[in-house]
């Protein structure tokens, strides 16, 4: 209790509400930055706290996950390219919105979305740290490869009219988590010799050339841009009527981010994808989805920013970072002497429980530099076209350059952007691809320690029972969607 | 008969799971390895985008619909031409960007793009490339200290 | 907005120590160490920790930098064509030595010159507390009355803690499992729950694990017990003649002047005897050995030759 009330006293700490703040602050920007991920933004602030008291620093890293999960989601609904991974499936209707002259209304639910979910999160965190890190214990190699495959599956329902093309897509994006250092041997993949491959290819960079490459070669013959988006110039928060539709989907978000933050591994992705999937399948009009639904956007939104509250549960009470994000956190309580773990909240409560303290604030105040950032950025989209897309690619150059300080990874993200043209002009959906390249190395890595650990032999997937679960799971959703797509008479037209 | 572009999407896929299957035959084998060796999840993705190359000339031959009503071939190529030239501008981009440094380079590049996407040529055009050249390089340099290239005027920044 | 992101940044810096630049016999005023940890990685807080003792004795400024990918291949590049003058230096664990040999990069760890070693890096065995095996020699004991039942994990494919690994099932004929993880945390997890039988690490990463008491060691894989844990013996003690001699220290491009090479030794051995300094490595029970140049060559070399040896021997290269 002592503690609690010390960390009350951390309200008033002007510098902690000052790191939650700039914390906060960058998370958005680079958030909202194609090529700049979560934890490549908390890795650049990274030496910046190294001097601060460990308070203040890990405060300011945390709010900047906070604040680039969130973040993620402004390019998304204004220029179709996500500025993260998890906020992919947020392009779906959030573009749509905005190409309806829907963009203020779509960002005030996003920001809404989010700030219910990084709350729900951060209770999670503060109440149910302890049986929850008994969940991430739970997990062993089995289990994984099956929650990568329940993420896979997914893929099903993504793929919209042709479910060929979405499977393709999902391979492309499988093979490409192939390439790099083999998870069990350490022999090289497909690198043709070329060591920046070693390490594999990072999905961001993936994204990014899909999304917003693609999409600028794209742009750059089409027409200007639809005069109905100025119509809605500025942020619109949702009123009561709009809430009332929200809370479904905000709860099965809330729900799935739970889950899939405290699984190490697993992250903000699959939870997004998960909770668009499933917000659809429990509306009570899924034929808006993909059309511009209001719930497509508040699943995913409160689904990833849900994570940067329970993605820190296993490496609070266990010290095992679950995600990239996670680990530069620790790095940031190792770089202070402190050693997340079971002993932290005995050795350093007053840490831990400043930590929850700068959590609140941040969310809190991602709401506020929303509501006054926002505005000024559909201003920006609304620039004229050619200067548009000039500083977005030169945003996206830059951006890239800084992850690696690698001229390589450049090369990736404009090849990339060459197979995402291809791909529109094909009909096939990117979401698949990304789904691969995210989750490829999860599920070959899991699979075959799997059969290490069992001698070959396959019935380790069926005798684990968490693994059990998210396979018959993952069997079930696939059968729905399939039964869906060409089974069920009426509905044809509605999901298209 | 010609070919639908579905077709040569099932025919592209085909070649490609072969050529992949092959690079994933030329992986080394470890005496690290497990049963299921580094090629065995490649040769299963090959084999699965084979299936589903074939899978996809199949269902365009079954359906016989009406193959989308192409546009009009000829703003398609003007399309794929605009987008051809900007990412040549890309491409020169990487390869600039060593010689003539981060500031440069950027700078050159929001230009090229700017006029490319339609914007009149006027000295206005510069003025916007310097100063967002400028914004960039206070950011990404001197606020996060992203060791940008320097290009050939190493010593002055 | 940039402004309010750059005071909070000038808070943090005005937040910390300032650190002064002394005596300038060092010929060039800033030093770069490049590590190809990301930041908050091993290497990463090992190069941190160390420029902030080492920096007032060397007389110049040290900057840490960080140049990931490839593991190490990238890094390794870079300092090749880095001019010889001690401007540039890089953080070198076993790791440079195995991707040379694994990956084949174009340049190589024989390309660069090792310039000190710093610390050894003990190596431990250890199981989940609930474990019925309370000592190495009940594990190898049971492994092998039970030949194939056993799982063993390591934190990294093609590690030297996978490859130690190896050799044990080859001295036990114990037939076990053995599975690679995604790095330290991953490994912790199936370890915990009971999923693995042992697995085996940097008491840094077993640290938290420890004072929790929800892991126990088992055997150090040294020649001597480790000054910090003197009841725990080593696996040789326990009968098995299993050594995983893992180093951190620093290498340069091949030329360094003598004059450098020797204001590092002498530096790095300063900083290894100040009391601040022990304090911080004794807690991760890093075994300094302040070697240098002509010393740290020689280790390198042989050290090299021995992972060759050891990978050739499982047939893991030619």
């Amino acid at each position: 209790m002592d503690a609690f009330i010390s960390a009350l006293a951390t309200l008033t700490n002007g510098w902690v509400m000052l790191a939650a703040l700039g914390g906060v602050v960058w998370g958005i920007f680079g958030g909202a930055l194609p090529g700049i991920s979560p934890s490549i933004a908390m890795a650049l602030l990274l030496p910046f706290t190294y001097g601060m008291d460990p308070t203040v620093a890990l405060v300011m890293l945390a709010s900047v996950y906070v604040g680039a999960e969130y973040g993620g989601s402004i390019p998304a609904i204004l220029i179709r390219t996500p500025g993260t991974n998890s906020a992919a499936a947020t392009t779906i209707d959030g573009f749509e919105l905005a190409r309806q002259g829907r963009a203020g209304e779509a960002l005030g639910i996003s920001l809404m979305s989010g700030l219910v979910g990084g709350l729900f999160g951060l209770l999670v965190l503060v109440i149910a740290t302890e049986p929850l890190a008994r969940v991430a214990l739970a997990f062993t190699p089995p289990a994984y490869c099956a929650l990568g495959i329940l993420g896979l599956s997914v893929i099903a329902s993504l793929s919209g009219r042709s479910l060929v093309k979405g499977l393709i897509a999902g391979i492309l994006g499988l093979m490409i988590a192939t390439v790099g250092t083999d998870p069990v041997s350490g022999v090289s993949r497909f690198t043709m010799g070329v060591p920046d491959l070693l390490s594999g290819i990072r999905p961001i960079l993936i994204m990014v050339g899909l999304f917003a490459v693609a999409e600028m070669l794209e742009q750059i013959s089409a027409p200007a841009w639809n005069k109905a988006d100025r119509r809605d110039t500025r942020l619109k928060l949702p009123g009561l009527a709009v809430w009332r539709r929200l809370w479904k989907p905000q709860a099965i978000g809330c729900a799935i981010g739970t889950f899939e933050g405290v699984t190490p591994g697993a992250g903000g992705t699959i939870a997004a994808f998960m909770a668009y999937n499933e917000a659809r399948r429990w509306s009570s009009k899924p034929e808006e989805f993909g059309k511009g639904s209001v719930e497509g956007i508040a699943a995913p939104e409160a689904a990833n920013n849900v994570v940067t509250g329970t993605a820190l549960v296993p490496l609070l009470s266990l010290g095992i970072p679950g995600s990239n994000s996670a680990a530069i956190l620790l790095g940031g309580f190792l770089i202070h002497g402190l050693v997340p773990g079971p002993m932290l909240f005995v050795k350093a409560p007053d840490v831990v429980y400043g930590l929850y303290v700068g959590l609140f604030a941040a969310n809190i105040l991602m709401v506020l530099v929303g509501l006054v950032i926002l505005t000024p950025c559909i201003w920006l989209v609304n620039r004229p076209k050619p200067w548009l897309i000039a500083f977005i690619l030169a945003l996206v150059m830059s951006g890239v350059y800084a992850i690696d300080n690698s001229v390589f990874d450049l090369g990736i993200v404009l090849t990339a952007g060459v197979v995402g043209y291809v791909m529109r002009r094909c009909g096939m959906p990117m979401l698949p691809m990304v789904l691969g390249v995210v989750l490829g190395f999860l599920v070959e890595s899991n699979y075959r320690r799997s059969l290490v650990l069992s001698r070959g032999d396959h019935s380790i997937f069926i005798e684990d029972p968490v693994s059990l679960g998210l396979l018959l799971a993952a069997v079930a959703l696939t059968g729905y969607s399939v039964w869906r797509e060409y089974f069920k008479p009426q509905s044809k037209e509605a999901i298209a | 008969m010609t070919l639908s572009r579905d077709d040569l999407l099932g025919l592209g896929m085909i070649v490609l799971a072969a050529a992949y299957w092959a690079a994933a035959d030329q992986i080394p084998v470890s005496l690290l390895s497990d049963a299921v060796g580094a090629d065995g999840v490649p040769k299963v993705l090959a084999v699965a985008l084979a299936i589903c190359g074939a899978l996809l000339l199949l269902t365009t031959r079954l359906k016989r619909q009406p193959a989308e009503a192409p546009s009009s071939d000829r703003d398609e190529k003007r399309a794929h031409l605009r987008a051809a030239g900007l990412l040549a501008g890309l491409v020169a981009y990487i390869f600039l960007l060593p010689v003539l440094g981060y500031p440069l380079a950027i700078a050159l590049l929001i230009a090229a793009v700017a006029i490319y996407g339609g914007t009149r040529i006027r000295p206005s055009v510069a003025a916007v490339a310097v100063a967002g050249s400028a914004l960039f390089w206070v950011f990404f340099v001197k606020i996060l200290g992203i060791g940008m290239p320097t290009g050939i005027w190493a010593a002055g920044f | 907005m940039f402004k309010l992101f750059a005071a909070a940044v000038a808070v943090g810096l005005a937040l910390s120590p300032t650190q002064s630049m002394a005596q300038a016999k060092y010929p060039v005023p800033t030093v770069t160490l490049a590590t190809h940890s990301s930041p908050g990685g091993g290497s990463d807080v090992f190069l941190r920790e160390l420029v902030k003792h080492v920096q007032p004795i060397l007389g110049a400024n040290l900057a840490v930098t960080n140049v990931t990918g490839g593991s190490g291949a990238r890094a390794m590049a870079e300092l090749a064509k880095s001019p010889a003058n001690g401007s540039i230096f890089y953080a070198t664990t076993p790791t440079y030595i195995q991707t040379t040999l694994l990956s084949k990069p174009a340049v190589g760890f024989d390309q660069l010159d090792p310039m000190v070693i710093v610390f050894f890096d003990p190596t431990i065995i250890y199981t989940r507390a609930e474990s019925p095996h309370k000592t190495f020699a009940d594990v190898v004991a049971d492994a092998k009355k039970n030949v194939g039942k056993q799982k063993w994990g390591a934190a990294n494919p093609a590690s030297l803690e996978r490859i130690a690994f190896e050799k044990l099932n080859k001295i036990t004929g114990a037939k076990a499992a053995i599975v690679s993880h995604e790095g330290g945390g991953d490994l912790m997890i199936n370890v915990l729950n009971g999923t693995l039988d042992i697995g085996v690490g940097e008491v840094q990463e077993l640290r938290s694990q420890l004072e929790a008491k929800k892991v126990r060691m088992l055997a150090v894989l040294g020649d001597k017990r480790l000054p910090e844990f003197p009841d725990l013996p080593t696996a040789k003690e326990q009968g098995v003649d299993l050594v995983v001699s893992k180093f951190r220290g620093l290498a340069g491009p091949k030329g360094v002047p003598d004059d450098v090479a020797k204001a590092w030794e002498d530096a790095i051995k300063q900083a290894l005897a100040s009391p601040a300094y022990k304090a911080i490595y004794a807690k991760e029970a890093l075994e300094p050995v302040g070697m240098g140049r002509a010393e740290a060559r020689a280790f390198t070399a042989k050290f090299a030759e021995e992972v060759k040896a050891s990978l050739t021997e499982l047939g893991v290269i030619k």
